[in-house]
């Protein structure tokens, strides 16, 4: 039997070589259709960076509040964000596609035409754009550095100073955090649809990758303690993580399922409403075909199922049956992103193409050696936190 | 509210030294994690005994100076609406388009006010949020309270209170339905489905506390009071099985409630966003209402409970801590209506929609500010007439965006008379965020001929200013009818309750001489608490134990008046 380093090593592996293949693949794609290609590296971006921005977000969560549960998946989050410089790099195709992704705001000729572009074109345009994401991107990983700093401090010294700091840190770094994300998904997603706007979607999407990331610690958690969970010798974290863990990340799952679907009910429910012809066009593409059935498939399996196995507690004690939940819920962000993005492309009908999969495993392949080669020199529980004994100790 | 500092002069006593070593911050971190939810050691009879006798002792002065003018008040309001109903809605100010205007903005101020309630009850129970225990009674019947004055307003507003009734969907002679795809309707059955759990969840909460207050009455000879709280208490005896019954209970309808915190505020929020009104219409609504709600109510929670911590020196039960943390959901709350306001207004100018923006930025934020950008960067800003209402949406900014910013600084969030002014600006803040919204978006929509202001009139304002005396006259004669603090749960939270108490758990009082012998039952530790009506039952709850420790010579006891009037009483 593999220790789980050496599990982590041999995935690491694989996924450096899924990681090239698939850009290598995605790469012939830009020949042969390439707004296809960049409609479906847009998605892969959008998926693993979510998963990255989750992580700081949830990490700085943590640090405000101090849970138990934070302690469990600590090092998930830290390795997640530090992937934050690699994403950078991997957002640089995406310039090179602005015509593709968004033909309405990028063409001067269109512009002149419409009035309502007329008036933001100062702040739409590819310059500002290009300053804004580098500036974003340079906030978000200014923010990583720090942490970690903070964190691989606090491992060193009995004084909480550290955890201190990255307390007093997370306050105002949630604020930068939420508002400069929920402009980047103005840039990346909401512009897909010419003169769309709605308050609420930059919220509704964080909300989702919130989601996403606690799913998938959740995954890498139940992969990480092994067969035997508790068992202080068999697992790496045993005598540290207890199952009553797993009972809180469950109810974070629960939570946030709920909260994703109160956010993408209620802007469909006023929307509808209104029944304004500038608004429903994001959901007139993605009701349009098969699309409709993607979108229904959401309801059901984002919102109803994790919603009704999360409800009980011994689904939510049970680290197997947490695990393929939280694995569904991680498949079925991935089903929303791409709901989100690919209609604009295929306004008609339903559209899959295999760059959506070269993409992805592209994207992700390179996302997770970097995150599995910090984790594998970093797999333990945080050192020194003046609240973790409290928490691990005294219970929640 | 004189020098709230000096009150309580124990309050900074006896915290855990922690480390030489350690900077000052970082130690003052490690302290904040160990300071027990009750302080000074106080044990279990003292916190029966302390609440319990805000109810037995003699009606302060001070409670009659109070009650009187909110009595008047409440009259008030009660002829403002007479009045309306003998006469019509005319009397208020409404016109065409500003259809609805104080009546509505009344009524989701008070509704707001309404949700910390609950929020506090369910919500925080439900995650484990232990500090919940020595607010969430008065906090759910505040809730009940606003709830009640929220009420009124759509009830009368409909003009013949007597067709009220056709809010119901009752099928008539007339074959009249109302229309199930309308918010309005659903308002009905959110509100009323939202007032009924929450009188439920309150009753349960004191049906212990009720038990104890029956028991102490029988002690001191009161058959009449005995019999009152008796009635209610419903023959409860605190023995093993009630107590598990009624914890599923309460954890049941914490479950029921959670939701309903959330869909009330939510279809309010509908009644205005399922419009096309610029300004109303938009997808951010339902969550920024309830961040909004949760806001003002924390707010107003504060607003009642600082004063009566100094009134009735209650500051071991509702300590700095508990303050502390209620700021800070303040200021969570308060930055996430932060970003809804900013995200609407650069949503407004992003959109490119010449209405959207015009309703953002020429009816509400056009003034002082854009004067100023305007004289700083003339080319870029052009010169905007001032809006109509401008003043309404600077208060709403300054008052509930940068107000509660205070609260980022510890120093801000202890000192009792910045904790009041901030959440009195909330207050504020709060009703001119709903006028903004209702009354600027539609006294100017799409038709510029169909413009016009609205002035309110004084059966307005006085139907309005009477609403708070009716919410004070049932507040006042709550507090002094009821146990405000929750007695039994508040014992739960002590330190003593903690079960790893005597061998070095970390709180620096457990030890001392004051902590009592926990009677640790099966079911865990909400039954620590219930060891004296648990392990006697058909007893008092009170009985021999409460003279022995109540001096305990170790305890700081500051005496109160209204204390040793107890103690006298009961000897």
């Amino acid at each position: 039997m593999t220790t789980i380093p050496e599990q982590f090593s041999r995935v690491q592996g694989w996924a450096l070589g899924a990681g090239v293949a698939g850009l290598a693949l995605s790469g012939v794609g830009v020949f042969v259709e390439p707004r296809q290609f960049f409609f479906s590296y847009l998605f892969a971006f959008v998926f693993w960076t979510g998963l990255a921005l989750g992580s700081l977000c949830v990490l700085m969560m943590h640090h405000l509040t101090g849970g138990g549960w934070g302690y469990t998946i600590r090092r998930f989050l830290e390795a997640g964000i530090a992937t934050l410089p690699l994403l950078a790099v991997l957002f640089v195709p995406i310039l090179f596609g602005l015509r593709q992704l968004y033909p309405a705001w990028m063409n001067p000729a269109i512009v002149a035409s419409d009035p309502a572009l007329q008036k933001i074109r100062g702040y739409l345009n590819a310059p500002m754009y290009i300053v804004r994401t580098v500036a974003f991107f340079g906030l978000w990983i200014g923010a990583a550095i720090y942490l970690l700093r903070q964190s691989a401090e606090q491992d060193q010294t009995v004084d909480p100073e550290p955890t201190r700091r990255a307390r007093a840190f997370s306050g105002p770094g949630l604020l930068v955090f939420t508002s400069t994300v929920s402009l980047a998904l103005v840039d990346w997603i909401m512009v897909l649809e010419r003169n769309w706007y709605s308050t609420v979607f930059p919220a509704q999407v964080i909300i989702g990758m919130i989601l996403l990331t606690f799913a998938f610690c959740v995954v890498m958690l139940a992969w990480t303690v092994g067969p035997a969970p508790f068992d202080r010798q068999a697992s790496p974290l045993g005598g540290v993580v207890r199952v009553e863990h797993f009972h809180s990340l469950g109810n974070f799952l629960l939570a946030f399922v709920m909260m994703w679907a109160y956010l993408t009910v209620s802007q469909l429910i006023i929307i509808w409403a209104g029944n304004e012809p500038r608004e429903i066009t994001w959901y007139l593409h993605r009701v349009a075909g098969g699309w409709r059935y993607v979108g229904i498939s959401l309801g059901f399996f984002y919102f109803a199922m994790p919603f009704c196995l999360l409800l009980s507690r011994e689904h939510k004690t049970n680290v197997r049956f947490l695990r393929a939940v939280a694995l569904g819920i991680c498949v079925m962000h991935g089903v929303e992103v791409w709901w989100q993005i690919a209609p604009s492309f295929h306004q008609a009908a339903l559209g899959v193409s295999w760059m959506d999969a070269t993409a992805f495993v592209g994207v992700g392949g390179l996302w997770m050696t970097m995150f599995l080669a910090r984790l594998k020199t970093h797999l333990s529980v945080p050192q020194n936190d003046p609240r973790m004994e409290e928490a691990l100790v005294h219970g929640h | 509210m004189a020098s709230a500092a000096t009150a309580n002069p124990g309050e900074h006593l006896p915290e855990p030294p922690p480390p030489a070593s350690l900077n000052p911050k970082a130690a003052a971190l490690l302290a904040d994690l160990r300071t027990p939810l009750v302080s000074h050691g106080r044990s279990l009879n003292w916190i029966s005994h302390k609440i319990s006798n805000i109810v037995e002792a003699k009606t302060p002065l001070w409670w009659w100076i109070a009650f009187v003018p909110s009595f008047l008040l409440m009259l008030v309001c009660f002829g403002g609406f007479a009045y309306l109903i003998f006469t019509g809605v005319g009397v208020w100010g409404e016109n065409q388009p500003v259809a609805w205007a104080w009546d509505i903005t009344n009524f989701v101020f008070w509704i707001g006010i309404g949700h910390a309630g609950t929020l506090i009850s369910a919500i925080l129970f439900l995650t484990r949020q232990r500090w919940r225990t020595a607010v969430n009674r008065a906090a759910e019947a505040m809730t009940l309270f606003a709830v009640m004055c929220a009420g009124l307003y759509p009830g009368l507003h409909v003009g013949r209170v007597w067709m009220a009734w056709f809010l119901a969907p009752v099928p008539n002679q007339y074959a009249i339905w109302p229309n199930f795809r309308s918010p309005l309707l659903w308002d009905v059955f959110a509100v009323s489905t939202y007032f009924t759990v929450s009188v439920l969840f309150w009753f349960t909460g004191l049906i212990p506390d009720l038990a104890t207050l029956r028991d102490r009455a029988k002690t001191r000879g009161k058959t009449l009071q005995a019999y009152a709280y008796g009635f209610f208490a419903l023959g409860w005896r605190g023995g093993n099985r009630q107590w598990r019954h009624y914890e599923m209970a309460y954890l049941l309808l914490a479950a029921l409630s959670t939701p309903l915190v959330l869909s009330v505020h939510t279809i309010v929020s509908f009644d205005f966003a399922t419009s096309v009104v610029p300004g109303w219409h938009t997808t951010i609504f339902p969550p920024y209402f309830v961040a909004g709600a949760i806001f003002g109510g924390f707010a107003m929670v504060l607003t009642l409970m600082i004063p009566m911590r100094y009134l009735y020196q209650l500051q071991d039960l509702i300590t700095a801590r508990h303050i502390d943390v209620m700021c800070k959901i303040i200021l969570l709350t308060g930055t996430i209506v932060g970003y809804a306001y900013i995200m609407e207004f650069f949503v407004s100018w992003y959109s490119g929609n010449q209405y959207e923006q015009w309703a953002f930025l020429r009816s509400r934020a056009a003034g002082p500010v854009t004067e100023f950008l305007h004289y700083l960067f003339p080319n870029t800003f052009p010169v905007l007439p001032r809006a109509p209402y401008w003043w309404a949406y600077y208060c709403m900014m300054g008052f509930n965006v940068l107000s509660p910013q205070f609260f980022w600084f510890r120093w801000c969030r202890r000192n009792l008379w910045m904790v009041m002014f901030v959440c009195m600006l909330v207050n504020a803040g709060m009703w001119f965020e709903r006028f903004v919204i209702i009354v600027t978006s539609i006294a100017r929509d799409y038709l510029p001929s169909s413009w016009s202001m609205f002035h309110p009139t004084w059966v307005d304002m006085w139907t309005f200013t009477g609403t708070f005396g009716l919410f004070l006259t049932l507040f006042l004669l709550f507090i002094r009818f009821l146990p405000m603090i929750a007695i039994a749960e508040v014992k739960g939270v002590t330190p003593q309750a903690d079960p790893h108490t005597g061998h070095g758990g970390g709180f620096g009082f457990a030890a001392g001489p004051q902590a009592e012998p926990t009677h640790l039952q099966p079911g865990g530790e909400s039954m620590a608490v219930t060891s004296e009506s648990g392990t006697r039952p058909r007893r008092s709850t009170e009985g021999a134990a409460v003279p022995a420790t109540d001096t305990h010579p170790a305890e700081p006891v500051r005496a109160t008046p209204a204390d040793t009037q107890g103690r006298k009483k009961k000897k």
